[in-house]
């Protein structure tokens, strides 16, 4: 039995590897990852290209298997895809034939019959991200920033117990991508959701996150791990303080450190 | 609200004394929508102008060459006897096309869904792609006669390959991570292709029954060529024999007109399907 006062880790790593075997060849994705997410901890994960971020998250999600290591979701060994994980990516991925509400509805649908709770959730969801009204739309009449709004929305209506977000605000301009960030840190402040947060914004990561954690290349495995001091909620205010900027030179060196090539 | 505020209000106020701009706006407007019309028919019009001419001014003998006067005349003349030749050519076009639509999308589903369907399949439909399949219209009489079975077969033959490949394309164009989305939540395979595979394969479909709908009429005329038993295929064959060359192009006209009825009909269905399954 799992209650939220159980005192399990929410996500927990050992030794976790990813090799995928290409007909080119074996690419090893994730080196070594291990890592433990307590329950209700918004963790970011910052790190090159190619390190391996978007592997390491969809094998937590149980969509890619994990060449060796061990991998548990509340306590459980990860086997198979996690239907207790909502996700984000960096494309919204909405269907364009369905309106924004069956959108938002598609993770219940896709499974089983909709039931007027689910209805429910989904209309508090939507209100949340600002687009009840904008219910009946096609996400071809939605903004970029909209569609990753529903999008949000879509991953939250299972109520699942982690959200996994990759990169879910890179397609994003600047001004949409800062409101998007907003708007996620008050909603997570609502649910307090244990979520992973891939980002290559260092800013972003310390303003939403608990903790950061920081993945090297070659070999891949994390080579920071930071918590995150500022108090919630937060505001664009802690941008001004001076850990901040302490946090964010740091954050920036390490990752710097781990792409020697690239000058 | 009053019709003095609706004038008022009005974002475009008609300012008296000034129509001829309005009008000359206008008029630019409906040049600048007509021209994709009026310029292929004009340039149409003139290449006939100039056939005309040409037939008149060098005397050229009908049996080598009707003028387009002589033509319209004689489709004139011959239209119901042409007509009812064109019943089995259209509805035998339908019916290869109907055909080819079911299992041109059935085959490509089987080669999505099943990777030894795929591994075993594809490489043949590709190959089967390059062949000039026109070559083997003969055969299909060898084993089905020379009835009107053996058309749509044959027209079925040369317009599938178009449905499975676009179809096979819209089928495997899903988004990566929608597909991991639904395997997440724990959706099972035949949910995905009913509700996202296969609309997302909707446009991409259209794309291929375009192609299909003249690869079906074309696959007809070669048939009707071959057995030799009506339609307008045959006619054309038919009057050749009897040099009435403007019976040919009479005939050639109608085809025109019903090749074109019958793409617009797709057409119009795609955009209603776009409407509802387009980005
Ligand atoms: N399905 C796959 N098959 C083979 N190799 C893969 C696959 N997915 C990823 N890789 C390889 O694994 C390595 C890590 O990829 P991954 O997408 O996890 O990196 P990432 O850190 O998310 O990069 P980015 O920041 O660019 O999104 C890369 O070298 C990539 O080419
Ligand atoms: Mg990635």
């Amino acid at each position: 039995m799992i209650t939220d006062e159980a005192p399990f880790q929410a996500i927990t790593a050992r030794g976790v590897r990813k090799v995928y075997s290409t007909p080119s060849g074996a690419v090893e994705a994730v080196a070594e990852a291990s890592f433990e997410i307590a329950r209700g901890d918004f963790v970011s994960i910052l790190g090159p290209s190619g390190c391996g971020k978007s592997t390491l998250m969809l094998m937590v999600a149980g969509l890619e298997p994990a060449t060796s290591g061990a991998l548990t979701l509340d306590g459980l060994p990860v086997a198979g895809p996690q239907i207790s994980a909502g996700m984000m990516f960096q494309d919204p991925t909405l269907m364009p034939w369905r309106s924004v509400l069956d959108n938002v509805l598609v993770p219940v649908s896709m499974r089983r019959p909709v039931e007027a709770d689910d209805l429910a959730r989904a209309e508090h969801l939507l209100r949340m991200v600002d687009l009840w009204q904008f219910r009946d739309k096609r996400p071809r009449e939605l903004s970029g920033g909209m569609r990753q709004r529903v999008a949000l929305a879509r991953a939250l209506v299972t109520d699942p117990r982690i959200l996994l977000m990759d990169e879910p605000f890179s397609a994003l301009d600047a001004i949409t991508r800062d409101e998007m960030g907003l708007a996620l840190a008050r909603i997570w402040d609502t649910t307090r959701k244990t979520a992973i947060f891939i980002t290559h914004s260092i800013r972003e990561a310390i303003f939403l996150s608990d903790r950061i954690l920081v993945m090297g290349r070659r070999p891949s495995t994390i080579i920071e791990d930071i918590r995150v001091p500022f108090p919630r909620p937060r505001t664009p205010a802690v941008e001004a303080e001076p850990e901040f900027n302490d946090l964010y030179l740091h954050l920036k060196a390490s990752i710097h450190r781990t792409t020697p090539a690239m000058h | 609200m009053t019709a003095t505020h609706m004038t008022t209000d009005s974002h475009d106020p008609p300012r008296a004394g000034k129509p001829p701009e309005a009008l000359s706006r206008v008029l630019a407007g409906v040049r600048a929508h007509a021209r994709p019309i009026v310029l292929p028919l004009v340039t149409a019009a003139l290449v006939i102008a100039a056939w005309e001419a040409l037939v008149r001014v060098r005397n050229i003998p009908d049996v080598l060459l009707p003028a387009p006067s002589a033509v319209a005349v004689r489709l004139w003349e011959t239209l119901p006897f042409l007509l009812q030749q064109a019943v089995p050519t259209t509805l035998e076009t339908i019916a290869g096309f109907a055909i080819s639509t079911v299992l041109g999308i059935a085959l490509a589903v089987l080669v999505s869904a099943s990777r030894l369907a795929r591994e075993a399949l594809y490489p043949n439909i590709v190959f089967f792609q390059l062949i000039p399949k026109i070559a083997l219209a003969p055969l299909f009489i060898v084993w089905l006669g020379i009835g009107s079975s053996s058309r749509i077969t044959f027209s079925v033959f040369i317009s599938f390959f178009p449905v499975v490949v676009a179809t096979l394309t819209g089928l495997t164009s899903v988004d990566r991570d929608l597909l991991r989305l639904c395997k997440a939540v724990g959706a099972r395979p035949w949910k995905v292709y009913t509700e996202v595979r296969f609309p997302a394969a909707v446009p991409h479909i259209f794309s291929g029954l375009k192609i299909a709908i003249t690869f079906a009429m074309i696959g007809v005329i070669v048939g009707e060529f071959i057995t030799a038993q009506a339609g307008l295929g045959y006619m054309i064959l038919f009057a050749a024999s009897q040099a009435e060359m403007a019976l040919i192009f009479a005939a050639i006209v109608l085809l025109c007109v019903i090749g074109l009825a019958l793409y617009a009909l797709v057409v119009l269905a795609e955009a209603l399907a776009l409407k509802r399954y387009g980005d």
